[in-house]
């Protein structure tokens, strides 16, 4: 276990008035309970609002979490330099830093996730540069490596991003990502903005990378069909709450929750001759700052009874490494794809 | 491996250097006639009036000629003979007694015709207040003691005022420069402060800044220049007239650079420095304050003509400056009555001037906020 | 075989910039059918959204159609009980002219991106408040039911009480709840898979033989997209409206489109129907594209097959043909030399590439 996470929330104070009294909350993360393995790669999926970059930046404290508890294993802080499981929440903000150097970020915008003022060079070499290695000929050429690995030239280094396209500067955010040798890299929607042929490269080069550097992924995305196929394990989240966490192909084969369900047979098929009866799901989906009674997705859910819209369905695990949060999970029979 | 072959980098512009956000800039700017024209204005101002206004005044500061409220003598190109050179000259002035108006006025005399020299050895001065020199641009023959030359007319006590008008550019445009550096520096400072730590830090500037903000201008002005103790010198009170008009303004720009760096923070660049571990400086100083810079740059050189203008109507006013010292404003301050207007207009040529250091400086600025965007709307 | 209703002939759209020429469109060739829905799919800067306006006339600035025909053929009621078809030349309108804005809007309508999830200042005054309302985006100082009338009242004559009624209509018909208060609302008050909705009703009010739809679900929820594609399928059947639908994702060209066409770097590259072009692609491009896209369902964590290099400067075209830089089948000699031309390669299927000319 590279990554424990249990009960996360971080939520969003709504002020109103000259004041700013505080009205009510965005709830934008509500109790999420998930874990890494090393070596594999998790999937955060689902639709807008639903918490996923939230998630995964409160995990790493770039937004202070409301509650909940994180373990993280590391061995930088162990006196024998054995790996033990830190909590992340209780480090001060000296030994935050030095944690950082174990986990990193991918961006999804490629204009906006560079500063544009800064070189190629600079921009790879500053993780490098705040951790106090940052000078002479070691960083340089740990930047050129590190360019060629992303499929760069060394004479990028001297050149701006605006210079680059979208797939190459996503490239050099990753090489960024890599520049301290991380043992886990949240990647925040990293294909989302880019081309189909350019998506395909850019996966390939993060599982080759995932290989090379013995990584392990939190991959965050919208599109599930890129998360089925890079991910080992997936959560499916919706406003803010896990719906539904197992393995790629058991999440796919067998769903338990009428989300995942609804949300797989919604996916566009490139296969013309893919006949299926489509589970349309009505309405909008729901609003973090005003969600549902008891089960968020009842309103909904084609299997809704009366409980949904009273209770708040219990994340739990329903068959081995299979979680959800659903009341009526042990009875429905979904449909997979 | 990567599987494909290595991507090449879009070649969009003609050369094959590499362009950071500055060599764009230039490129862009240097495009722009007006902007650099006011560019190469103000170079100009700040040159003659600023550095070198010695050397470029026919006559020092002090000097009193006996010509009083002379008119400006006209340039002519012709010899002491009377006939056609190339050398600029000036007509003589003939004093005329007017004794139902009880005036003294200049009236042309064709008979004297003085010609200008260049580089004359006039007037002793210092240069840079230390080193001894006498050289002027141009000038009357200085072996001749009735010759004069006084392009833009005498003022009450008879001096020139063409000189006067170059010594007090020296002020009023060295005022609103470092003003404004000062101003730019404490509203940057305190903007990015304010701005990045949101909370209390913000809440103080913010109200620190509408509280001064909230106070009208001249009643403020008038009160602090009030306190000035009578017995500073001159440059004692320049300085103070400085910061006064510096507490005034930085509010302004601080209130900017805080808008900006609200936008700013969010950004995603900004987040992977602090996911890496970069300090709040780091933050502020490496990844903030330069996407402010361009913005900034272009407030900061277009709040420069308001520091002159209000330097120039507070001096006016006898709020500012006062004599000895000379600026623009103190030399308005000299026309205060319909009666030298009527007689002497040629006071007010400093005006123009002010309106052309005003005009030179809005047309940079309005350069540089064109080219300071080089991307075209990133 | 539904006849014709818009034939695009060998389009040429350029664009004439500072640094040169860009062939935004260059040589595009299809025909739409009524009541069939023909697909364009391309990676961005294929040029598929420009052959779209251009169908309309309205490629921005500095563009400009420069060869090539687009002719619409109007079902005309003759006195008495006939009817004939009318052919009108698209390219020949003027873009501001009132030939152009009868078919916008009246016959032809057009969707859009979601307008409003990016704040563009596209509503500022002036030409573009003009703009927008011929292209019926909405704006958003406006109540949506003054919208919808407002585009009805320019094409067919009602009055402003009926059509405040078949507003309301249409927003039932697209499935937003309580359309009698929704009527009233502001843009900014609805959700971005409603706007997208009540754009539709707004395109669709006027009951047009063709709907162009220009990447209408892309910055939509899966969720919402497939609420919206239903829509759109329903309200074709029951109106037998053609469909242009231009998108980048595949997923959902197959699920909409019964003939599809391939564009890159503005030319059409493959055309087919949808079943073939899905199962026997023939040119590379397409072949390639359809092997890069991870599959829901698909037991994969095999890499994706990747289109190598990246797409040519517009102002550096490689020679001969434009894709063969990146082309797997690559044949020296012939594909950096000469360009392919339009071939047959089935009965209903048509492919840009010299692996299939007889040369």
């Amino acid at each position: 276990m590279l990554l424990d996470v249990k009960g996360l929330k971080k939520y969003f104070p709504i002020q109103r008035g000259m004041l700013k009294r505080v009205v009510g909350n965005v709830k934008a993360v509500d109790d999420v309970s998930f874990y890494v393995r090393e070596g594999e790669t998790l999937g955060l999926v689902g639709e807008s609002g639903c918490g996923k970059t939230t998630a995964s930046r409160a995990v790493i404290r770039l937004y202070e979490p409301t509650a909940g508890e994180i373990h993280f294993k590391t061995a930088r802080f162990s006196a024998d330099g054995k790996a033990e499981m830190v909590d992340v929440l209780a480090l001060d903000k000296e030994q935050m830093k030095v944690l950082r150097q174990d986990i990193s970020m991918i961006f999804q915008d490629p204009i906006g996730s560079l500063n544009p003022r800064m070189s190629v060079f600079d921009i790879v070499a500053e993780p490098m540069v705040i951790h106090g290695r940052g000078a002479g000929r070691e960083t340089e050429e740990a930047v050129i490596r590190l360019l060629e690995r992303v499929g760069l030239r060394p004479e990028h280094m001297r050149r701006y991003p605006h210079e680059f396209s979208g797939g190459q500067r996503q490239r050099i955010g990753i090489a960024r990502a890599l520049a301290l040798s991380p043992r886990l890299v949240f990647c925040d929607e990293p294909v989302s903005a880019l081309d189909v042929s350019i998506q395909a490269q850019t996966l390939n080069l993060l599982q080759d990378l995932q290989a090379d550097f013995d990584l392990s992924y939190v991959f965050v995305a919208h599109d599930l069909s890129v998360v089925q196929h890079i991910s080992d394990r997936v959560a499916v989240m919706y406003v803010g709450k896990i719906a539904e966490m197992a393995s790629a192909e058991e999440l796919y084969t067998y769903p338990l929750h009428p989300y995942t369900e609804a949300l797989m047979s919604a996916v566009p098929k490139p296969d013309p001759l893919y006949k299926s009866e489509r589970i349309i799901m009505q309405g909008d989906v729901a609003d973090p700052s005003n969600p549902p009674s008891g089960c968020y997705f009842h309103p909904r859910c084609q299997y809704v009874k009366d409980v949904c819209s009273q209770q708040t369905p219990e994340f739990r695990e329903l068959k081995p490494d299979h979680f959800v949060a659903c009341h009526r999970a042990d009875e429905l029979q979904l449909k997979g794809v | 491996m990567v599987e494909q072959e290595i991507p090449e980098v879009k070649t969009a512009k003609k050369q094959q250097i590499s362009q950071n956000y500055w060599s764009l800039v230039w490129w862009k700017f240097r495009r722009n006639r007006l902007a650099v024209f006011g560019g190469i204005m103000i170079v100009i101002f700040y040159l003659v009036c600023g550095v070198f206004a010695e050397f470029f005044t026919p006559y020092i500061l002090q000097y009193q000629s006996n010509y009083l409220e002379a008119r400006p003598q006209s340039l002519v190109f012709k010899n002491k003979e009377g006939h056609f050179s190339l050398r600029p000259a000036v007509y003589g002035l003939e004093e005329q007694i007017d004794m139902v108006l009880r005036k003294r006025s200049y009236a042309v005399d064709r008979t004297k015709i003085y010609p200008l020299y260049f580089f004359v050895k006039g007037q002793p001065y210092r240069l840079f207040g230390f080193i001894p020199a006498n050289v002027h641009l141009f000038g009357t023959n200085p072996a001749d003691a009735e010759a004069h030359a006084f392009l833009l007319g005498t003022d009450r006590l008879g001096r020139d005022v063409l000189s006067r008008i170059i010594y007090g550019g020296r002020l009023s445009l060295l005022l609103g420069l470092i003003g404004q550096v000062l101003t730019f520096v404490v509203g940057t400072v305190m903007g990015v402060i304010s701005g990045y730590y949101g909370g209390t830090t913000d809440i103080v500037v913010q109200r620190m800044t509408e509280f001064v903000g909230a106070f009208p201008d001249i009643p403020l002005f008038m009160a602090l220049a009030a306190a000035i103790p009578v017995t500073w010198s001159p440059m004692l009170v320049y300085f103070m007239l400085t910061l006064i008009l510096v507490f005034i303004r930085w509010g302004g720009l601080a209130r900017q650079v805080r808008g900006l760096i609200l936008s700013l923070r969010e950004r995603e660049y900004v987040l992977a420095a602090r996911s890496a571990g970069a300090s709040d400086i780091r933050l502020m100083f490496r990844h903030l304050l330069p996407g402010t810079m361009s913005h900034v740059i272009v407030i900061a050189t277009l709040m420069i003509p308001g520091m002159i203008i209000s330097e120039t109507a507070l001096s006016w006013l006898g709020l500012g400056l006062r004599p000895p010292l000379t600026s623009w404003g103190v030399l308005l301050q000299e026309v205060s009555s319909v009666r030298s207007i009527r007689f002497a207009p040629w006071l007010l040529l400093p005006v123009p001037f002010v309106i052309l250091a005003v005009l030179s400086f809005n047309m940079l600025g309005d350069g540089l906020r064109d080219a300071l965007d080089p991307y075209g709307g990133r | 075989m539904p006849e014709p209703l818009v034939e695009v002939k060998d389009l040429k759209v350029e664009f004439d910039v500072r640094d040169g020429i860009v062939h935004a469109v260059d040589g595009a060739t299809f025909t739409i059918h009524r009541g069939q829905t023909l697909g364009i799919i391309g990676e961005s800067g294929c040029g598929k959204s420009i052959t779209a306006k251009a169908i309309l006339q309205m490629v921005p600035r500095p563009g400009k159609i420069t060869g090539g025909e687009i002719y619409y053929y109007r079902r005309v009621r003759v006195n008495g009980s006939g009817e004939t078809v009318e052919q009108v030349n698209v390219t020949e309108l003027h873009p501001d002219g009132p030939e152009i804005r009868r078919i916008r809007g009246g016959e032809i309508g057009m969707i859009f991106q979601e307008p409003m999830s990016s704040l563009t200042p596209v509503y500022t005054a002036g030409s573009h408040i003009g703009e927008a309302v011929t292209l019926h985006q909405l704006m958003p100082l406006r109540q949506v039911g003054d919208q919808v009338a407002e585009t009805l009242q320019a094409h067919r004559s009602v009055t402003k009480e009926e059509a405040r009624e078949i507003a309301i209509e249409m927003l039932r018909r697209v499935s937003i709840p309580k359309p009698e208060q929704r009527v009233d609302a502001y843009p900014h008050q609805l959700s971005g898979g409603q706007r997208q909705r009540v754009m539709i009703a707004i395109a669709l009010s006027c009951q047009p033989v063709m709907l162009i739809a220009d990447e209408p679900t892309t910055a939509l929820d899966v969720s919402i997209e497939a609420q919206i594609l239903d829509i759109m399928r329903e309200l074709q059947e029951t109106a037998d409206m053609a469909i242009m639908f231009i998108t980048h994702n595949l997923g959902v060209i197959a699920e909409m489109a019964e003939e599809i066409c391939v564009m890159y770097m503005g030319k059409v590259v493959e055309r087919a129907n949808a079943v073939e072009l899905f199962y026997e692609p023939r040119h590379p491009y397409t072949r390639d594209l359809l092997k890069s896209i991870p599959k829901v369902g698909w037991k994969s964590r095999e890499r994706l097959v990747s289109i190598k290099g990246m797409v040519p400067d517009p102002f550096h075209l490689p020679p001969g043909c434009v894709f063969h830089p990146r082309c797997p089948e690559f044949m020296p000699g012939k594909c950096d030399r000469l360009e392919p031309t339009w071939t047959q390669v089935g009965a209903h299927h048509w492919a840009r590439c010299l692996l299939y000319e007889g040369v």
